[in-house]
């Protein structure tokens, strides 16, 4: 129960943006791809999600290669949010919200709904404009819309993935830390997630699984405790970085010194 | 039979899209003119000579002449009638000139029952008598205001040959400057008709239709007159604009200010009075101090 | 189940209705629609019913639903408020187009029965050339924003007013005379032989365009996002872009360019019944073929027995409004 990548490389022009990656993510796990700027995280996830067709290897959700399946199954198997771009109309809430349901079943849609809705928290601004909300209410009900479009749902074929890039960019922490909350309850669903983050304590503090990207290739992959090294992220970033068992917390921070 | 079907066939064919009505002869069968709706403003200057005013019902924008065919119901511009206004109207028959439409309308008029007849429309003395004599015929006309009318027409026809003689002027007819591009009259056009009648040479007569001329070519045909229609002239900004816009200044007829306006209908209509202007111009060609 | 949008858009159907049994009893000549149903009209009354009045009603009709339906898709396709097929020059691309197929038509001696069709789709061809290159434009860019659009759309404006110059220069007379028509536009010249083809094609592409209400809406997202959940964003964008320029182009080459119609219908349609494209095209369809049945109402009665440029009449209400809009984004 994953997404399997077999070798994969992506090239643009003259450049190798992502270079002989091989690796798995899991359903039911958070998992991180971290690295630094160009490191081609981005690039990845794209990969991952059908966006961008590989140069070469292959990409398979639960053994089925992604070229595979069509755009409605690719739709059913993993859901994306990216960096929220400009709305023009004034679409209400609930409308940007029902966009999330791609399944042909219109009966189930309501009670699902009504579930993702309790879930992020966002039944007070349901019949507002979605251009009157602050960048963190938008952000979680992008969020929203795409857990709606990847909720389990009985009877459970196959656990769906969520792919999210920097979806906290634009967010201060209490919201930063809100919406990575959700993120977890939805790995608890049984649903992958898979994020691009650049924060490594946000990171360390939410993944089952870090990706160390780095000039298109996967460094290293596993817990945080196997992947934050103080030695190997100072390679990584070109600058010296110190990780630490913080006792408090339980939990690795890194520092730059 | 056949053929007499196959013409009807291919009639219909090509009149059936994006045609203007063609001009044909004037027609010889009997219509009922009791009551006239006009669309060509010297259609409405002859009926109004022959005194036979009372059978039109409405007339177009460009029946200016006289004062009071103005007063008249006005079925818009010549070129963009209405078919259920002129049906509205209850006429007997349609009368119009050459550039009546468009050619959709006048055949949905056709449809409904309703005769039009277009005009045909020559540029010569020759061809506005024989404008008037169809318009008598189809008008039923008195005899004695046909004859009155023709013989005012004979009197100026007489002056035109008189103030002919001599060299002839080179002219330009422009009908306005708009967009600060004077648009002049070729070939096959009104305006190369009157500047015939009038014994000049029409200095636009290497192209045909009225079309945009370029400064260079301005100055290249360099015309001793220019006339224009008044209305041309003010929307120009007056004569003095006129003048002293560059395609003007730099011909004969900029440097001696030899600009001479007139009444946009009466010089290119094609009516009677077209006679008139004609002879007026061939006078004011004439070279200056001279006494004859 | 009747959702708000759904009575609304059955609300917008009474008002077309109404407007379409106004047009046809009102006019120059009075027509009692029923008494002409029931044979009882003078021959005079049957024959403008049938070969002036229902003919030019339908194709008012036809093309107001058009240009409204199309204004929504593009809107919605550009993602952008003001993309209004004559703004933006689509309007303008097709009225080239025609002109070039009656200046040119002359010249390579098509058969007669050809011409008639001919000119129409010469007018879809140069809506469908202004409208992919707008948005190859658009892609090559990113986005176009709101005012970017709008300047590209004069210069493509400009370029059909220089290629119309061009034409108007090669024509002679007679063809001159029906050029002038284009850059009006009027439905008077409405006949069967023409109107029936034009309508065919234009339900057609309404279908077509309707149908694509959902993946419209799932595009407002932004286009990687549409693919992510599961549209086919190349097939939408051809399918909008072909469909809209036969649209427009079709009415365009029977009645000239009729401005603003596109741009106000849909932002009306937004402010009664929301912005979801699902409801928007329908409700954009109804109203602009109501709006323009009206406009030409109004156009062939004001000034009995003359009558205005319908065009005259749609921006003299459409401009007014336009400013409105602008004001109001600027606001915001």
């Amino acid at each position: 129960m994953s997404i399997c990548l077999h070798d994969v490389s992506f090239a643009y022009r003259q450049d190798t943006l992502v270079n002989d990656v091989s690796t798995e993510f899991a359903a039911g796990q958070v998992s991180i791809i971290v690295g630094p700027n160009g490191a081609g995280k981005t690039t990845l996830l794209k990969l991952i999600s059908g966006e961008l067709k590989c140069g070469a290897g292959n990409i398979s959700y639960h053994g089925r290669k992604l070229t595979d399946m069509s755009l409605l199954e690719q739709a059913l198997a993993r859901a994306v949010m990216t960096q929220a771009s400009h709305i023009v109309f004034d679409f209400l809430v609930k409308d940007i919200l029902a966009m999330g349901w791609v399944r042909p079943n219109q009966g189930m849609m309501k009670t699902q709904m009504q579930a993702v809705i309790e879930q992020c928290h966002i039944a007070d601004y349901l019949h507002r404009p979605f251009n009157s909300l602050s960048g963190g209410e938008q952000q979680r009900v992008q969020f929203a819309r795409a857990l709606l479009q990847v909720c389990p749902m009985a009877p459970l074929t196959q656990p769906a993935f969520l792919l999210l890039d920097e979806p906290t960019s634009s967010l201060d922490v209490a919201h930063e830390l809100m919406l990575l909350e959700l993120v977890q309850d939805a790995a608890a669903q049984g649903i992958g997630v898979i994020i691009v983050m650049h924060d490594l304590n946000l990171a360390s503090r939410y993944a089952d699984n870090i990706y160390l990207l780095c000039k298109g290739a996967l460094i290293a992959s596993g817990s945080p405790g196997e992947v934050l090294e103080g030695p190997r992220l100072s390679g990584v970033y070109g600058t010296p970085l110190t990780v630490e068992h913080h006792g408090g917390l339980n939990r690795l921070m890194v520092y730059a010194q | 039979m056949n053929n007499y079907l196959a013409v009807c066939v291919l009639v219909l064919l090509t009149a059936r899209t994006f045609a203007a009505p063609e001009a044909g002869s004037c027609p010889t069968r009997d219509l009922d003119a009791s009551r006239v709706a006009v669309a060509g403003g010297s259609i409405t200057e002859i009926i109004y000579a022959l005194g036979a005013q009372d059978k039109i019902v409405a007339v177009d924008r460009t029946s200016n002449f006289p004062q009071a065919a103005t007063r008249l119901p006005s079925i818009g511009y010549v070129r963009a009638v209405s078919a259920e206004g002129l049906l509205a109207l209850n006429p007997t028959l349609v009368l119009g000139e050459h550039d009546m439409g468009p050619g959709e309308v006048v055949e949905q008029v056709r449809k409904a029952g309703l005769p039009v007849v277009v005009l045909p429309e020559v540029h010569t003395v020759q061809g506005i008598y024989e404008k008037v004599a169809c318009i008598a015929q189809i008008m039923d006309a008195q005899a004695n205001a046909v004859a009155k009318l023709r013989d005012a027409m004979d009197g100026m026809v007489h002056q035109l040959q008189v103030d002919k003689g001599g060299e002839r002027p080179r002219v330009g007819i422009l009908l306005s400057l708009a967009d600060g591009v004077p648009t002049g009259g070729g070939r096959d056009t009104s305006a190369h008709g009157v500047l015939t009648m009038a014994g000049a040479n029409n200095v636009f007569a290497g192209f045909s239709g009225w079309k945009p001329i370029s400064l260079e070519s301005m100055a290249e045909s360099d015309p001793e007159f220019i006339v224009m229609p008044v209305r041309g002239i003010e929307a120009a900004g007056g004569r003095e604009a006129v003048l002293a816009h560059p395609s003007v200044r730099l011909t004969k007829a900029g440097k001696n200010a030899r600009i001479i306006a007139v009444d946009g209908m009466t010089l290119l209509g094609f009516g009677p009075r077209t006679l008139v202007a004609a002879r007026d111009l061939a006078q004011q060609f004439k070279p200056q101090g001279d006494p004859g | 189940m009747l959702t708000a949008q759904v009575s609304k858009l059955w609300v917008l159907l009474a008002l077309t209705v109404i407007s379409l049994f106004l047009a046809f009893s009102v006019g120059a000549i009075p027509l009692p629609v029923w008494e002409i149903l029931r044979q009882q009209a003078t021959d005079l009354q049957h024959t403008v019913f049938f070969e002036i009045r229902a003919p030019r009603v339908l194709l008012a009709a036809g093309v107001g639903a058009m240009l409204g339906l199309s204004g929504a898709c593009l809107q919605g396709l550009f993602r952008n408020p003001l993309a209004d097929p004559t703004l933006i020059g689509v309007s303008a691309g097709a009225a080239l187009g025609a002109i070039a197929m009656i200046v040119l038509g002359d010249l390579i001696d098509l058969p007669a029965g050809w011409a008639a069709y001919a000119v129409p789709l010469a007018a879809v061809a140069g809506a469908l050339l202004v409208t992919s290159f707008l948005y190859g434009f658009a892609a090559w860019f990113g986005q176009f924003s709101i005012v970017t659009l709008l300047l590209v759309g004069i210069a493509v404006n400009a370029l059909s007013t220089v290629g119309i110059g061009a034409f108007e220069y090669l024509s002679d007379d007679r063809q001159l005379r029906n050029l002038v028509f284009w850059m009006m536009g009027s439905f008077g010249r409405a006949g069967w032989d023409t109107v029936i083809p034009a309508l065919l094609v234009m339900s057609a592409a309404g279908i077509l365009l309707i149908r694509q209400g959902r993946q419209l809406d799932l595009l407002q997202l932004g286009e990687a996002e549409a693919a992510h959940l599961g549209i086919n964003v190349g097939r939408l964008k051809r399918v909008v872009i072909l469909m809209s320029a036969v649209a427009v182009g079709a009415g365009v080459a029977l009645s000239g360019i009729i401005g603003f119609v596109g741009l106000i219908v849909p932002h009306l349609v937004r402010l009664m019944i929301g912005p979801l494209h699902r409801y928007l095209l329908a409700g954009s369809l109804l109203l602009g073929a109501g709006l323009m049945v009206l406009a030409d109402l109004l156009a062939r009665t004001v000034i009995v027995p003359a009558e205005l440029p319908v065009s005259l009449v749609t921006s003299a209400l459409g401009a007014p409004f336009f400013l409105w809009l602008i004001a109001r984004m600027r606001r915001r």
